[in-house]
């Protein structure tokens, strides 16, 4: 129950699919998932597993023909999902605020930083004046250690740099003072340097803010730097979660310890765990039982007829894996 | 900006002066004698021969085309040769009406062709976007004299609500309003259907962009983000394609003050193809090739006042 109070989002067996020829396909299915206040969630996992249609599916933006087909999302209590639109928009910018992965096209080239800006400002607090706005954007832009703000203010996308302009969507997405951030993928497509640096603002601003932050990302450098707790995504299904000191030093689930390249104790296994053969399957290809089975080295009979919940392994802890604890599958195997 | 505006301009020389050229020759092999035309069935061979040399038919054709570049650089198009007008002054008087013709018809039309592709690209696929598609590419595909005709028949013959013959007066006079109302239906509506169609495509292709995205993800209401973030970046290619549209709609423009008797430039033009009056139809023809390149050269200044990476 304690958990339960500290979540500031709670995600309940979310479902959200894609209508198409053969029926409705689900790239999120049955995801429960809570995001801790103050704190930032990781979300990890190979791409086409789900983990950005999770957060659009927050955001309730996902794109047609897609729709949330069951399941609720609650923000401190308030279901999302049964919100009006009118309502959700409210939400969405001022609770909710989203950074992407592309800070080359997610800025519209034809508007300036300064117009992006205070419209998203605007949209929430109808009544502000323009040079309160100005006033405001100018600050946002400066909190993101933007120099000279005034001049970028004026300035259009293609002025900056791909680091500035990810400053420009994060000082957007917090003008606001959201509750939740979610950031899809912020570093991916940045310089190692500007990474870091982008990374190192996020942490400054969570910590300032108070904020809770979900960052998406197959990059599990940024998890371990970054995140307080970890979700793992396979298939379009939460497959572990637990803290980020749980995920990193005693993964259960057999696609984290694909995914962290290691495997522990068994040293003959080793060249064969640092990497994962094949890819996501495609959600009309899901196999029978666990999703994972065609690929996992642990795999036994009955993995490919379970389909296997999420247990919880130790406090807070969980793996959807029958195997788990691996401790105990590797002395199966051994 | 300024700097490619200026090279525009420069660029602009040489197509003239190769519609001057071409205009010039066409004009050569069309099977018709200018002096004969001019002097008339009952002129004796003499006459016609005195005449030719009057009007320098009997010299070279670089010299011809020489004298008449000569004469063109200083304003001088030469007389009609039908009444003896100078063509400079005929098109004077048939600018202004094509000039009010052309706005009374793009007025209407590209707002609503650019509303109509727009609403299709947003309800993509669903049953208002069929039927705006329908509509865009059957009006497309309507002959302008066929509207033309249409329109004189039911509105002006049988309904006797509107004049269809000739220009009422100025625009701003009752009288002049009424008598451009059929004609600016007929070029308009043509106009609609291409319009919709570049419109719906462009606006479709922003839509999918990331920033349409963020721009919902900031909290902005759909009408916003349809019109300052999928829109506004849409009109930069909508612009330019209505722009060489509105080219072509010249040739629409012709057609139009044929049926309705409009004195334009387009008329002008028809009548003096079929009475062989070659200095005025090559005047005409320059004076609408001037318009098409002045429409191409608006494009491109208003392309760059549309997107701000132009401008560095």
């Amino acid at each position: 129950m304690s958990r339960m109070s500290d979540a500031l989002l709670r995600i309940e067996d979310l479902r959200t699919v894609f209508r198409s020829s053969n029926g409705d396909i689900a790239a999120v299915d049955g995801v429960t998932l809570d995001v801790p206040r103050g704190k930032t969630l990781g979300i990890v996992g190979e791409s086409g597993c789900g983990k950005s249609m999770l957060s659009l599916s927050i955001m309730r933006l996902v794109p047609q023909p897609g729709r949330i087909a069951q399941g609720s999302v609650m923000l401190d209590g308030r279901d999302l999902a049964a919100l009006s639109p009118a309502e959700m928009r409210g939400v969405r910018g001022a609770d909710i605020a989203m950074i992407f992965q592309e800070p080359m096209t997610s800025l519209n080239p034809v508007h300036s930083v300064g117009d992006q800006l205070t419209e998203a400002m605007r949209a929430h607090d109808p009544k502000a004046s323009a040079a309160e706005l100005r006033e405001r954007a100018i600050e946002a832009l400066r909190r993101v250690r933007i120099p000279s703000p005034e001049r970028r203010f004026a300035e259009f996308p293609h002025q900056l740099s791909g680091g500035m302009r990810q400053r420009v969507m994060i000082a957007m997405a917090l003008s606001c003072k959201p509750r939740l951030l979610i950031a899809d993928e912020p570093t991916t497509a940045l310089d190692v340097t500007v990474q870091a640096q982008i990374l190192d603002l996020l942490r400054d601003l969570q910590q300032e803010t108070g904020m809770s932050v979900i960052l998406i990302t197959h990059d599990l450098g940024v998890v371990a730097e970054m995140a307080d707790e970890v979700a793992v995504m396979y298939a379009g299904r939460v497959v572990e979660r637990g803290t980020a000191k749980d995920i990193f030093e005693d993964p259960q689930h057999p696609y984290t310890i694909g995914l962290l390249g290691s495997i522990p104790r068994i040293e003959e296994d080793r060249e064969r765990l640092l990497s994962i053969d094949g890819s996501v399957p495609p959600p009309f290809a899901y196999p029978a039982g666990c999703r994972f089975n065609p690929r996992c080295p642990f795999a036994i009979r009955a993995c490919t007829e379970i389909d296997p919940p999420l247990r919880e392994l130790s406090p807070g802890h969980r793996a959807a894996c029958i195997r788990a604890p691996v401790d105990l599958a590797l002395g199966v195997a051994a | 900006m300024g700097r490619h505006a200026v090279q525009r301009i420069l660029m602009a020389i040489p197509v003239l002066l190769g519609v001057v050229l071409v205009g010039f020759l066409l004009m050569q092999v069309v099977p018709n004698d200018p002096a004969l035309v001019r002097a008339g069935p009952s002129a004796t061979p003499d006459v016609v021969e005195a005449l030719r040399r009057d009007l320098g038919l009997d010299r070279p054709l670089y010299e011809q085309f020489g004298l008449y570049m000569w004469r063109l650089v200083q304003g001088d198009l030469g007389v009609s040769i039908i009444n003896n007008v100078p063509v400079i002054q005929e098109l004077g008087n048939t600018v202004g009406p094509t000039l009010e013709l052309m706005f009374a018809s793009l007025i209407w039309s590209i707002p609503i062709g650019i509303t109509l592709g727009t609403i299709g690209a947003y309800w993509r696929g669903k049953l208002l976007d069929r039927l705006i598609t329908a509509f865009a590419v059957a009006g497309g595909s309507i002959p302008v004299f066929f509207l033309g005709l249409v329109l004189i028949w039911y509105v002006g013959f049988k309904l006797q609500m509107l004049p269809f013959t000739g220009r009422g007066g100025p625009l701003w006079t009752e009288e002049g309003l009424k008598a451009i109302i059929l004609p600016a239906l007929t070029l308009g509506g043509v106009f609609i259907g291409p319009v919709a169609r570049m419109t719906r495509t462009a606006v479709l292709d922003v839509l999918s962009v990331e920033h349409v995205r963020t721009a919902r993800a900031k909290g902005l209401g759909e009408f916003q983000v349809v019109t300052r973030h999928a829109l506004r970046n849409a009109m930069i290619p909508v612009v330019t394609l209505i722009g060489l549209q509105i080219g072509f709609l010249l040739g629409g423009a012709v057609v139009t003050e044929t049926v309705f008797s409009w004195p334009g430039v387009g008329r002008l033009a028809v009548g003096a193809i079929l009475s062989a009056d070659f200095p005025m139809a090559q005047g005409t023809i320059i004076i609408l090739s001037l318009g098409f390149i002045l429409i191409n050269l608006t494009v491109d200044v208003l392309y760059a006042a549309l997107d701000p990476r132009m401008r560095t």
